[in-house]
This record gives C-alpha cells, structure tokens and sequence, in this order.
C-alpha cells in the first residue's frame, strides 16, 4: 500500500530517482514537523541531526555578522535544506527561522544512517543526489578561490580591481551556507539592493 | 592487465570494500602504464572516467592567462576526476605525470553507472567515500575562500589605506567595503591599531 506522503515526496527533486517500495522504506526515517511565524528551525552552530523537506510555507536563512543579518536564501514548498547533516552530522552553518506558518517533514540523520548502513538503495539514491549537488558546489567554490586569488594578484601589482564588482559572487552563497541552495539569487539580490 | 586485490585496497577510493567486492571490481577497472609528461586529461575535456594512482606520481593543473600553475600533487593511493562518477561534466583542471613511471587504474562512468543501478553494494560503498570526500572538500574549500579573501582585501586594504594615510580613521575605509570583506578585514585592522599605538 502507498504511503499517503508518497505523491508529494515523488516531486521533491531529492527523492525523485527513489521507486514506490524505496520511497516508502524512506518515509520511516521521516516526521512531520511545524513552525509558527518567528519561531527558529535553526541556528548557526547547532547540532544536526536531521534535513528537512518544506511542504508549505517560507523559511528565511541568514546569517548575523557585527549585528548585520545577512540574507542568504528564502525557501518554499519542495526545497530541502540541511541535507549535508545526513551525511556528516556537522553543526548548522546558519540561522533559518520561519517568515510564516510552515509544516515540513523531517528527515531523522539517525534513521537514515541505519538505512545507509544497511546499504539500502533509498538511501544511496538520495545520497547520489546530494553528491551531484555537493559536485557543483565544489566547481562553484574552486572557481571563487581562483578569482579571489587572481584579485589579490592583480592588487599588489597595482591593476585595477573594480570594487563595485567583487563584494560577492554567486559562489560566495553556497560556500557560506550548507543550509539552503537559494542562497546565490537571495544573496546577490541583497547586495543589489544594498 | 589484471590488478592485486592489496593494491586496490590501498587506493582511498576503494577504502571499506570486502574482498569479495575488490574481486569483483578487479573485473571492472583497466590498467595503464603512463610515463613522465603523459597526459591523463586536460581542462575543459569532457569527464568519463576516474582516475586513481596505483603508483608514481601525476601534477594537477590550472590554465591561467599566459601559462599554467601546478596546484596539487596526487600522491599513490589518491584519484583524479572522481567528480566523473558522479555528474559527468567537463574537467576543471589538467593532470599529468610527473614521475618517472606511473600505474593508473581507471573507472569509468558508464561501469560505475551500471553497477550502482545494478544496486551492487561496491558501488554504494564507492559512492559513500566519493560523498564523504566532496563532504571535505567542499569544508577544505572554506577555509581557502576565507583566506584567499584575507589575503586579498589586506592587498586592498594596503592600497587604500597606504602609509601616505597612516593617520586615516580605519573604520571610514570599512565603508568602502562589503558586510564580508570587513569581517575578513578586522584582523588586520586590530594588527595596525596595535602597531600604530605600540609606535
């Protein structure tokens, strides 16, 4: 029989390669969850032990920097966050509160373990897709440190870096924050309207 | 040309495998005999296969505008273009031998692919030391922006500020520079403060 869950978790990118039977074997690891408006998933340096998948609802993640909060992604229904904490367990890397009412699923890193150590191929499917994710990352990051590098050369050798262009790239978003993959367009439209 | 399972067991990739999983990956990777100077992939070619360094030694490198600039150097038991297994896009770097002699295994994605949607466990296990590794790369990768834009916005901040400004208000300079760039900067800010008052 058919999780109840299973239509809405089959259209989250994350979960889309699973089966019915592997989609159902994972929705054991996972509980519902609700915030009220203002209240916080999450903050910076916290424990992980659990991604979440928002079913409705906005979340607002961000970071706070010399009293300054720093926007670095808002998200919606179907996005995921926090997925690395499935995989190493390492503390949050920013604030995320909810903008409104949100009801969201979360996915217990403890359960999901015995799923991966029991070599079950829900697990490693949605692990696959977190690879591909954590590959662009590493391409987007890679790119920044060569750039910034190339910045610094050009400043001590006295060229011209122009400074209205270098505050933040795109990559600067996902390097900062594991928490949300919306931080690049959210990050840069906040320095846009700075 | 056929591999000793003790050989793949030293590779990291392959790091957590049975002896009945290397047996059966043995069947699945080639073996090249490569030379100093030979290329094993350069930039911008299209990923398909990961590389892992039995023995010898390969150079990784970066194009830059004029010439290239050897980053890394992938030591026995390490790989190259392991992202291949995973998203299949194009290289980011080049690599080449720079021993005299060196064994390279190679997996390609297409044997990665079928085996990992065979739901063979090697290919799960493989994919967990390809993740965890990405895991630490991308947090090696932080740390290197972080001073990467260090290193940078002291260079600006040297340019700015100047000795001919040596009684410049550092927090005015803050205003030229981004949320960022000043949490970077304060270090060094502090370092000249301290400098200013100990002269």
């Amino acid at each position: 029989m058919s999780h109840p869950l299973q239509q809405f978790f089959a259209q989250v990118p994350l979960f889309s390669k699973l089966n019915g039977d592997e989609l159902n074997e994972l929705l054991r690891a996972i509980k519902p969850s609700q915030l009220k408006e203002g209240e916080f998933l999450c903050r910076e340096g916290d424990p992980s032990n659990a991604a979440y998948v928002i079913q409705s609802g906005t979340l607002d993640v961000f970071l706070e920097r010399k009293d300054v909060s720093v926007p670095l992604a808002q998200l919606g229904a179907n996005d995921v966050l926090g997925e690395i904490a499935l995989l190493d367990g390492q503390p949050r890397t920013a604030h995320v509160r909810a903008m409104s009412d949100v009801t969201l699923f979360e996915i217990d890193r403890t359960e999901f373990d015995f799923l991966r150590r029991n070599l079950h191929p829900a697990a490693y499917k949605v692990i696959r897709e977190i690879a591909i994710t954590l590959c662009e990352r590493v391409r987007q990051s890679n790119s920044i440190i060569r750039q910034t590098v190339s910045e610094r050369d050009q400043i001590e050798s006295g060229q011209t870096v122009d400074d209205t262009q270098e505050t933040l790239s795109s990559e600067d978003g996902d390097s900062v924050s594991d928490e949300g993959e919306k931080g690049v367009l959210s990050r840069l439209a906040f320095w846009r309207n700075k | 040309m056929s591999i000793a399972i003790p050989l793949l067991q030293s590779l990291d990739l392959f790091a957590n495998l049975s002896s009945q999983e290397l047996e059966t990956l043995r069947h699945h990777v080639v073996i090249h005999q490569r030379t100093l100077g030979d290329q094993l992939f350069a930039v911008d070619e299209r990923a398909r296969s990961c590389l892992c360094l039995v023995d010898g030694l390969v150079g990784v490198y970066l194009p830059t505008e004029t010439t290239e600039e050897k980053i890394a150097t992938i030591k026995p038991g390490g790989s190259v273009g392991h992202l291949a297994l995973i998203d299949r896009k194009r290289r980011s770097a080049t690599c080449r031998v720079i021993s005299p002699h060196a064994t390279i295994l190679e997996l390609t994605h297409e044997t990665f692919d079928q085996l990992f949607s065979s739901e063979s466990p090697l290919a799960f296990k493989i994919m967990d030391n390809l993740v965890m590794d990405l895991v630490g790369h991308i947090r090696e990768n932080k740390d290197k922006i972080i001073n990467a834009k260090r290193e940078r916005n002291e260079a600006k901040l040297n340019r700015k500020i100047g000795p001919e400004n040596a009684d410049r208000n550092p927090d005015a300079t803050y205003d030229e520079l981004s949320i960022e760039d000043i949490e970077v900067c304060i270090p060094s800010l502090d370092q000249r403060m301290r400098e200013k008052r100990n002269k």
